[in-house]
């Protein structure tokens, strides 16, 4: 029996069953896609060594990708703004670019002092030592500034700049534009037992030695050392099921390789009232 | 396809020294749960190469995919620096590209072409094949004057060969390698950073 479901293991799922299996929870964390081998991402091919040259044709998804990965890749109408979204093991954890700044007090604040958006229910200092907790979780690479815009956290060496950085940092610099050293959730030196970046520039194609924070790299040795945390993977959840007082009872999932039915349920769904 | 003569990316020397730091540590393996074993053997040799259709001419017929040939090279010639498009296959690219496109698209790449011969025959009483390499250029230099703002259909069809053979060209073997000389997707055991005083002062003399 477990003691929670968790669905979804992209990068909020996959640290939830993390840190909840390490406090003592038995977690069961359910998957719609399956997991990805690192032969299923293109890492280190060459554009020309891909279908139509790796160009990205309109309205297609990139020729790299794995066939039910581009599969689960929707583009709905979404005024042209195209997400990717991947049916995988680690969710976009698993391909994504890795930035990761923090909010501004400010940005908190924004119906106040702009009216648009609403206010937060939270200030920044109040977040400020969670952003510090999953900064050392996952390694950030970035540079103390002090600007008020972009809180400083807690960084990794920053990564040294580029030619076209040092291209555009001048243009900057005659605007009276700051140019801070990117923060992202890269290694810049080995850390918590993963390696350091090669620097091979490919981070949106997956990273295949980890040191681009990922939900099954980072998250999921630590969670299975707990004995604690079960992964469903390849099941799609369907529905939540209530009891006639309208609580969570279990979750509905369809299995996507049996194309069948099941139903899951975890001890403190009873605890859960069903949200409207 | 040279640029800027002289202040073009590394010297010799810098070449060689970055790829004298390429050497992996292969002992750095990490636990990627669930194939620790392909990452430990990781190796930056292509990983799984696509198996790609041999060359076909798609939708066009020979005459109109030697005229793309010839206008893509044109386009981005071979030069002393780097060879040009027709020996970066971009004609082949096209014509896959094309075939797969929506009906738009083929659309106008077949009247595009059909304009351009057009053009050519009531220039130089010839289809644009025929022409010699000065006529071509004539013709060309006129359907590409409003690249920016294109209006007519030869506009449009000297735009979309133009991005077309940027895209073909560019994602190649000889684009990537002997034009831009790119030196990512690789493996660097440290990242230098940018080494080229110029970049970030170019007051200094070119290295």
């Amino acid at each position: 029996m477990f003691d929670v479901c968790v669905i979804g293991s992209g990068p909020a799922g996959g640290i939830l069953s993390k840190e909840l299996a390490e406090a003592g929870a038995k977690v069961v964390l359910v998957e719609a896609g399956r997991t990805m081998l690192p032969d299923d991402f293109e890492y280190h091919a060459w554009p020309y060594e891909l279908p139509y040259r790796g160009t990205r044709r309109p309205g297609s998804p990139p020729a790299a990708y794995p066939k039910e990965v581009t599969g689960a890749i929707r583009y709905e109408d979404c005024d042209d703004i195209q997400v990717d979204r991947i049916r995988a093991v680690g969710g976009r954890s698993i391909h994504w670019n890795a930035a990761c700044l923090r909010f501004a007090e400010r940005d908190f604040r924004e119906r106040s002092l702009e009216g648009v958006e609403e206010d937060w229910p939270l200030s920044y200092q109040e977040l400020a030592p969670h952003y510090s907790y999953v900064e050392k979780m996952i390694g950030v690479t970035g540079s103390r500034e002090n600007l008020d815009i972009l809180p400083d956290g807690e960084f990794l060496p920053p990564l040294k700049p580029r030619c076209s950085d040092e291209i555009v940092q001048r243009a900057c610099q005659r605007m009276g534009i700051r140019m801070i050293p990117t923060r992202k959730a890269l290694l810049t030196v080995p850390y918590d037992d993963r390696p350091a970046c090669h620097y091979c520039g490919r981070c949106m194609r997956g990273c295949d030695v980890g040191a681009i924070f990922s939900v099954p790299v980072a998250m999921f040795p630590k969670a299975m050392k707990t004995g604690n945390f079960t992964l469903l993977e390849n099941k799609i959840a369907r529905e939540l099921l209530v009891d006639r007082e309208g609580k969570i009872k279990s979750v509905s999932l369809i299995d996507t390789v049996t194309r069948r039915e099941e139903e899951l349920s975890a001890s403190l769904f009873g605890d859960m009232l069903r949200s409207s | 396809m040279s640029r800027n003569g002289s202040q073009r990316g590394l010297s010799r020397r810098q070449l060689l020294s970055i790829m004298a730091g390429t050497a992996y540590l292969s002992t750095q393996g990490p636990l990627l749960q669930a194939a620790p074993a392909a990452c430990t053997a990781h190796s930056h040799a292509m990983t799984k190469a696509a198996v790609l259709p041999p060359p076909s001419p798609g939708i066009f017929n020979q005459h109109q995919f030697d005229t793309i040939a010839t206008l893509a090279e044109i386009i981005i010639p071979a030069d002393d620096h780097s060879p040009g498009a027709k020996a970066a296959g971009v004609a082949p690219f096209i014509a896959e590209i094309v075939a797969v496109s929506e009906d738009t698209v083929q659309k106008l790449w077949l009247e595009g072409l059909k304009a351009l011969d057009g053009r050519s025959q009531k220039m130089f009483g010839k289809s644009f094949l025929d022409t010699n390499a000065e006529q071509q250029k004539q013709v060309v230099t006129l359907i590409s004057q409003h690249e920016e703002h294109p209006e007519t259909l030869e506009d449009q069809f000297f735009k979309a060969a133009k991005l077309a053979t940027i895209d073909g060209y560019y994602n190649s073997a000889i684009g990537i390698h002997q034009d831009l000389q790119y030196q990512g997707n690789t493996v660097l055991a440290e990242f230098p950073g940018c080494v080229h005083e110029i970049h970030a002062d170019p007051s200094k003399p070119a290295q």
